[in-house]
């Protein structure tokens, strides 16, 4: 059975791993009725997943290290002092009991002893190459020593690549995937690929199609997309799917495929334009599901906005601002739209050349979405801020030239930088930015009519 | 952990109190970026060396603005221009205006120009800060507080300029002792400034909380191991072993502790220092010296050498988050200053946690080498700056990347 001993000990210079003395017993004991309620909730709330081989090895090695230490074997006192790394206490608890059971193969009893021969503290910290295990082993006849010091490095667990990150009452997220590179747009996975699904990721240079395999996603096969033109710092791409086949629209490309499974995407480039003019000729990019026929609008290649588009309102054409993203309320005719603009203000379009209505305080990404309790137009906002902060998603009702949020927002650990329409018009295709772990993260939200 | 507690709790009240109203989220292209610094730059060829540490460090960075990469040896190749910018206007040691270029092999920069004001004395960048006349400037970490209170946007990156005490030569007054010790004199005078000096005060008073107390040659946000060489305040115990390892190595004089003369930090530290070795009982005096410059390189101790110190302040700034690379490159500096002769331990290939905790252990248990306190790089920004991340150590200012908010929020601070 280890011992646990909790003092604050790394905080004092002079009396570096030397247990603390001065807390009252009823103040420990409450620490360590704390400390295992902690754990033992932390550990059926965690994943029962085995800790990685890899850590098995480290502890390995450091019991080698503190058998090494401790010759000739005999009992020692562990004290597992703190954890400051992303390790999880449920795993941290596993780590000890891991490092008892080696000691044990090395012939090296753990005891509780008030005045034990040999004491090991033992410490797991991180820097940025990951967490580690330290353990300075105090011989009792070595008092005035720094003791032997110890330690192993211990690999992050994989991050988990599938499964629903969290639920709201209105809006629902399910996490797909997540990768370091850059995520412009995904398509999939689809309930019909049966047991094995498949997911289409657009990054900045490539088409890729990975298939789930174990709960990991792989990488099946890609298709280089190689732009002549220089790249956007704002890179922005659009997976398209209709009845046709698949479409995939970039700044500098157009790219068609078959779709249903066939991994055939053929590229090729869309604009014949020079850097700096700002005006694309290519393949319009749709701004609803559904195929080309839905309203579209030109991207501006060398930017990261999409050039005003022409609509009708009635028999009068009109030419509207340019703009980061659109919401239409329908795909009709003369259907109402509210458009980000370059000047980061939302402005209603329903029937005049000029906004009938201005929302601030919204962020560039906004789009349509369609719930089955609810006909009224509904918005998906992005929240304001920059790409170095948190970022939400909020739903709007929008009535009578009024925006009204509906429920609470739901929460990203960064920022949003695509928010597309599914096919079906009930969900969005999401792609944020961890801001703790870095990766880029594909998630589906869709309006859930729930209480 | 308490320290850095109070560092971030400093660092989010300084978000806190100048975060704009944000409008927008995604990057806006067009507009100037008004940079001022404090160097004068007198050539951005990458030949011609620079002639203080400051302008190198200057010169490095707007090179990295106009060339497209550098060389394996570090050095930048290729055409001016080939970077994210090209220079259109440039007045030695003055001014320089950069372009953004449109055929950048990464993509166009969101800000149209950059325009560098060269030469501008600390006090003179805060006050323009204040009065909205710069969108970026560089803050020394002891005036970030201050600026913060007033309003201005302030950023800084992770603690990875260590601020260290080093001994100098043979010409050391401690070096000259007369009673034997168990550890050679110079020894016993750094263990004993070592246990005498107060990090955290100079932490809490000098640097206003901006900033670590330092015992180990990586910071803990890098090695993850810095908790093993402590830098809390001396306690009783400390002092009275200070002072009895400098009675017994009886110096024949005041120690002299050299700081480079214009570094207002440096000087207030080591006056700090002095007054924690006089209550250890020790004599020691501080000693301006002339700034060293780039080529001279005053983490070398030449400076020292010429003004008859024992002892003198460096910066040391990490040239990797990594561990095994930061080090690298200190004990480069350290082998072949305080520690020249001394034959340094191999530093393996790819080093372990231990392997590095014990490199650092090695030097540090010479006390030829003292650190004092981890220094962060500190910024001061406009309202209308967005997607600005305060570079790491190794890196460039993201000026590519960062982007001007044409709306100029209402709630900024002071304008």
């Amino acid at each position: 059975m280890l011992r646990w001993r909790f003092a604050i000990l790394f905080h004092n210079s002079r009396t570096l791993m030397r247990p603390s003395r001065g807390l009252p017993l009823r103040f420990q004991t409450a620490l360590v009725v704390m400390f295992f309620v902690a754990v033992l909730s932390a550990a059926s709330a965690q994943n029962s997943t085995p800790p990685p081989q890899q850590w098995n090895d480290a502890v390995s090695q450091l019991a080698d290290k503190i058998a090494a230490a401790v010759r000739p074997p005999h009992s020692l006192t562990l004290d597992v002092i703190e954890n400051n790394s992303s390790i999880s206490p449920a795993d941290a608890a596993a780590l000890s009991r891991l490092l008892e059971t080696e000691l044990a193969t090395r012939k090296i009893r753990v005891t509780q002893e008030d005045s034990p021969e040999t004491i090991v503290y033992v410490k797991i910290s991180e820097g940025v190459e990951g967490p580690s295990m330290t353990a300075e082993i105090r011989r009792r006849d070595d008092e005035d020593s720094k003791g032997q010091i110890a330690i192993v490095a211990l690999q992050k667990r994989a991050t988990t690549s599938s499964g629903d990150v969290g639920v709201s009452l209105i809006l629902q997220r399910k996490f797909v995937f997540a990768q370091a590179e850059p995520i412009l747009d995904f398509m999939g996975p689809d309930a019909s690929d049966g047991p094995s699904p498949r997911l289409m990721v657009l990054d900045r240079d490539r088409v890729a199609y990975l298939r789930l395999d174990q709960r990991q996603w792989s990488l099946d096969s890609s298709v280089p997309v190689r732009s002549r033109f220089p790249p956007s710092r704002d890179p922005r791409g659009l997976i398209a799917k209709d009845d046709d086949g698949i479409r995939v629209h970039l700044p500098h490309d157009y790219c068609v495929g078959a779709g249903e499974g066939r991994m055939d995407v053929k590229c090729r480039p869309n604009v014949r334009t020079k850097p700096a003019v700002d005006v694309a000729l290519g393949q319009s990019w749709p701004l609803m599901g559904g195929g080309p026929q839905k309203p579209s609008a030109g991207y501006a290649s060398y930017r990261n906005y999409f050039d005003g588009p022409i609509t009708f309102f009635g028999d009068v054409m009109t030419v509207l601002p340019a703009f980061y993203s659109a919401a239409l309320m329908n795909d009709q005719k003369n259907a109402p739209w509210i458009l980000a603009e370059l000047d980061g203000k939302a402005r209603l379009y329903d029937g005049l050349a000029s906004a009938t209505a201005t929302f601030s305080g919204w962020g560039d990404n906004l789009v349509s979405v369609a719930a089955d309790c609810d006909s009224a137009w509904l918005v998906l906002v992005t929240g304001a801020g920059d790409w170095m902060a948190r970022d939400t998603l909020q739903i709007y009702r929008v009535a009578d030239h009024q925006a009204a949020t509906v429920g609470q927002p739901l929460e990203f650990s960064g920022p949003i930088l695509a928010l597309w329409p599914a096919e079906d018009g009930k969900s969005v295709r999401v792609v944020s930015r961890n801001l703790q772990t870095g990766l880029y993260e594909a998630s589906i939200v869709s309006v859930s009519c729930g209480s | 952990m308490k320290l850095r507690s109070c560092l971030f709790l400093a660092a989010a009240s300084v978000a806190l109190a100048a975060a704009p109203a944000w409008t927008a989220r995604r990057p806006r292209y067009g507009g100037t970026l008004r940079l001022e610094i404090g160097a004068a730059v007198a050539s951005l060829d990458p030949d011609v060396e620079a002639a203080t540490a400051e302008e190198a460090a200057a010169k490095w960075q707007i090179d990295s603005l106009i060339f497209d990469h550098r060389d394996a040896d570090g050095e930048f190749a290729g055409a001016a221009g080939s970077g994210p910018f090209r220079v259109t206007t440039f007045e030695a040691g003055k001014r320089a205006m950069l372009a953004a270029n449109e055929e950048f092999r990464e993509g166009r920069p969101f800000v149209d120009s950059i325009e560098i004001s060269m030469g501008r004395a600390a006090h003179e960048r805060l006050v323009d800060l204040e009065l909205s006349k710069v969108d970026l400037t560089e803050i020394a970490p002891q005036d970030a507080r201050r600026a913060a209170e007033q309003g201005a946007r302030v950023s800084a990156s992770q603690p990875d300029e260590l601020l260290a005490m080093v001994f100098v030569g043979g010409n050391a007054a401690a070096s000259s002792s007369a009673r034997t010790t168990s550890q050679a004199p110079g020894q016993a005078a750094g263990q004993a400034l070592s246990l005498a000096i107060d990090r955290v005060a100079i932490v809490n008073f000098i640097l206003q909380k901006t900033g670590e107390a330092a015992g180990g040659l990586l910071p803990q946000w890098s090695s993850g191991t810095a908790f093993l060489f402590p830098a809390a305040a001396p306690s009783a115990p400390d002092l009275a072993h200070a002072k009895e390892l400098w009675k017994q190595i009886a110096p024949s004089g005041a120690l002299v502790l050299g700081y480079d003369s214009a570094d207002p930090l440096e000087q207030s530290v080591a006056e700090r220092i002095v007054v924690n070795a006089k209550e250890a009982g020790m004599a020691l005096r501080a000693q301006a010296m002339p700034g060293a410059g780039a080529g001279a390189d005053k983490s070398r101790g030449a400076a020292g050498q010429a003004t008859r110190v024992d002892v003198e302040l460096v910066r040391w700034r990490m040239t990797s988050p990594l561990p095994a690379v930061a080090l690298k490159d200190f004990l480069a500096r350290i082998y072949s200053g305080p520690l020249a002769g001394v034959e340094a331990g191999a530093f393996p290939e790819a080093a372990s946690p231990e392997d590095i905790y014990k490199q650092q252990r090695a030097v540090l248990s010479t006390y030829r080498v003292v650190p004092l306190v981890w220094l962060p790089q500190v910024y001061g920004l406009s309202a209308r700056v967005r997607d600005w991340k305060a570079p790491g150590p190794g890196e460039n200012w993201p000026l590519a990347d960062v982007w001007l908010d044409a709306e100029t929020p209402a709630q900024t601070g002071v304008q």
